[in-house]
């Protein structure tokens, strides 16, 4: 599966990561083997909420905001992008 | 009461007369503050035949019982009067510094009627209020006449400003808040309404301190909130209101070609982003708030000049940006500094040269009409061009400074199946057709075209609040269940322009309900809870819509425009659907106990106590 990254997290990651996973796995965990500059960035820790993700980046399928239990297949292609939250 | 100075300030203008009245507890405890007490006195103080330009129009200027206490991101008031562009009720809720500065003068708000006859402004202090003569400065932009001020009372003071537009009465005019940043109170012609009164400007600054019933108690809980809040707000912070320019648009939610385009791949161009790496010299804050989503920007040379000062922020870069095509950030940049400087709604001001722009493209306006300007979409030099002649109101600005609405109806033809507002407001930067909450909010609030008012599209993405029962973010597109969440956002909003505080600490949940709860009561030395508080941000919602009702607002003038129920977006990712708006509001009002007309019950009005 691959991430996408927008800016300004391509200053950090470049412009994706690939994982390759053989059963499909939770968002939490493919976060938790980003780059600890990224991890940082984006404020997670093995608590963050859904909601205080949020506020940092946001994970996005072909339509839908990702929560951090969803299940991810290999096959894949997530979008990250800053928050929405603006105005 | 605890919290408040228990009196206002009322000017006549006409007469000359200052008069200080009393703000007794059954007042306050209803309507608690900011846009309670101003709808209360708009209601009370003019009728259904009062010209919103005329000597019988007031404009109010209200604070909270948040405003200058510990509370964070509360240095806002809130802006009300019968409005110019709308003709049903005006108001608008700014930042800044004024609302702190104005209440250490030891007024809870202020009212002004009547007309000077001449120019003027008031000079609110410690020791009393002054009426003395603006003439130096008629004429003069916001910047140039607060520096004026300045030398004439105080370098402190902060002060709220009308520019050229608002002297000449254009009904997209705000009112520029100048301190040592600047903030506008933008939305619904209040520039025009004080120009209408030759009120140049108010100049506060005072020393009072407001008495809260457990202040200690207070500072203690807001400096345990801080770590979170700063830690929620501190990615919002970094790239501004602007920083999610490229997911709106990726969601559809971004305003494009005067609402009829689907994708465009130069947003990225003009977000937040783009703004921190090319443009950015810091960020600026209200006062008190740890947010900082201001923009202090610097453009050293360029085809519009240099600029040090303020950036757009979201809303700014939806309308002229996105929704003019123009993907030149030093142009808007330009146009938003215009804005500032004449006192214009920047949101307005973009959706009508959207507006001109597609008049243009159709024919309906000729290069004849625009002094030679190509109104193209894109164009960054129209954009900058037509501000221009919109704040000074020259030209085809002059009508163009009346609204979308007004324009439509001077072209004629078919310019009105195209002109984009509610009630006669230009909308916000956000699709209706994204958001379902929003378009209902669209089309119940009271004010026309208003995201503010549920402030409920990051609701239906990311966010929740248990307390009033949104116990998960709301799925959007759907009718089940949106009147319901969209009519609980919007009444709690409404408590919180009562209190005050600003939407933005609902970022990442950085301030909760229960964090309002507990810091009104540990201002005022109350004991209420959400419901109570909830009550009465429904009665300040309910008594809004009184107020437009009696001016003949009902279901009828609740729908969007066409394009909106017509014409859906296409494009990979874009979730959009057309809202079925008489549905949801068949159970907004349901909802909200009003009528299938949408008129609220006299059963509503009684359990209301109004």
């Amino acid at each position: 599966m691959r991430f996408l990254f927008s800016d300004p997290f391509t200053k950090v990651v470049g412009a994706e990561i690939e994982f390759s996973i053989s059963n499909p796995v939770s968002l939490r965990t493919l976060i938790n083997r980003f780059p600890p500059d990224l991890i940082k960035m984006i404020h997670h820790d093995p608590s963050v909420t859904d909601v205080e993700l949020w506020a940092h980046v946001m994970f996005f399928d072909k339509t839908r905001l990702l929560r951090l239990d969803d299940k991810i297949d290999n096959d894949e292609i997530i979008k990250v992008l800053l928050p929405a939250t603006g105005g | 009461m605890f919290g408040y100075h228990n009196k206002m300030l009322r000017v006549d203008l006409t007469g000359r007369k200052i008069e200080v009245r009393d703000l007794d507890d059954s007042l306050l405890k209803k309507y608690v503050g900011g846009v309670g007490l101003g709808v209360r006195l708009l209601y009370d103080e003019t009728t259904s035949d009062t010209d919103p330009l005329g000597p019988g129009n007031i404009l109010t200027a209200m604070t909270g019982p948040f405003t200058d206490s510990r509370v964070p991101s509360s240095s806002r008031h809130h802006v009300m009067g019968r409005s110019p562009l709308t003709g049903i009720l005006g108001e608008s809720n700014v930042g800044g510094s004024w609302a702190v500065h104005f209440k250490k003068t030891g007024y809870d708000g202020i009212a002004v009627a009547g007309r000077a006859d001449g120019p003027v402004y008031l000079w609110i202090h410690d020791g009393g209020v002054e009426i003395r003569d603006a003439s130096p400065i008629m004429g003069k932009d916001s910047i140039e006449s607060a520096q004026w001020l300045k030398g004439q009372t105080t370098d402190k003071a902060s002060i709220a400003v009308i520019g050229p537009a608002g002297e000449r009465m254009a009904r997209i005019a705000g009112i520029p808040h100048v301190g040592s940043i600047i903030r506008q109170a933008a939305r619904c012609g209040m520039g025009a309404v004080m120009g209408s009164k030759n009120l140049k400007a108010m100049v506060v600054f005072g020393t009072q301190k407001v008495i809260q019933a457990r202040e200690e108690d207070l500072a203690q809980q807001v400096k345990t909130a801080l770590p979170h809040i700063r830690k929620a707000t501190e990615t919002f912070g970094k790239y501004g209101t602007s920083g999610g320019v490229e997911n709106y648009e990726k969601l559809g939610n971004f305003p494009l070609q005067n609402w009829r385009a689907s994708r465009w791949a130069d947003a990225v161009k003009i977000s937040g982003v783009a703004m921190h790496d090319t443009i950015l010299k810091g960020r600026t804050a209200c006062l008190q708030c740890p947010i900082a989503c201001g923009r202090h920007i610097r453009i050293e040379d360029g085809p519009y000049g240099s600029l040090d000062g303020e950036g757009p922020e979201y809303e700014t870069i939806g309308t002229m940006g996105g929704e003019c095509l123009v993907s030149d950030l030093a142009a808007i940049c330009k146009a938003n500094d215009l804005c500032n400087r004449y006192g214009l709604d920047t949101m307005s001001t973009g959706s009508v040269i959207a507006f001109a722009m597609e008049a243009f493209e159709k024919g309906l306006i000729t290069t004849t009409d625009t002094d030679g300007i190509e109104l193209r979409w894109g164009s960054g030099e129209a954009l900058v061009e037509m501000t221009r002649k919109i704040g000074l109101r020259q030209g085809i600005g002059e009508l163009m400074g009346e609204g979308v609405l007004r324009m439509a109806k001077a072209l004629g033809r078919n310019a009105l199946e195209f002109a984009m507002h509610v009630k006669g407001l230009e909308p916000s930067a956000h699709d209706p057709r994204r958001f379902w909450s929003q378009a209902l909010s669209y089309g119940t609030a009271a004010r026309g075209a208003c995201h503010n008012a549920s402030w409920s599209h990051p609701y239906e993405l990311a966010l929740f609040m248990s307390e009033i029962g949104i116990e998960k973010p709301h799925p959007s597109c759907q009718v089940e269940g949106t009147a319901e969440m969209t009519a609980k956002l919007q009444t709690y909003q409404t408590m919180n322009d009562a209190l005050i505080i600003c939407r933005f600490t609902q970022v990442g949940k950085a301030v909760t309900a229960t964090n309002i709860v507990d810091w009104y009561n540990l201002i005022t030395g109350r004991q209420v809870d959400i419901g109570e508080l909830m009550g009465i941000g429904e009665r300040i919602f309910n008594l809004k819509r009184l107020f437009n009702t009696r001016l003949g607002i009902s279901r009828k003038d609740d729908f969007l425009p066409p394009r909106f129920l017509t014409h859906n977006r296409r494009g990979e990712g874009i979730t959009t659907q057309l809202p079925t708006m008489g549905q949801l509001l068949a159970d907004y009002y349901q909802h909200r106990g009003w009528s299938e007309e949408g008129l609220p019950t006299p059963e509503k009005l009684v359990q209301l106590g109004l």
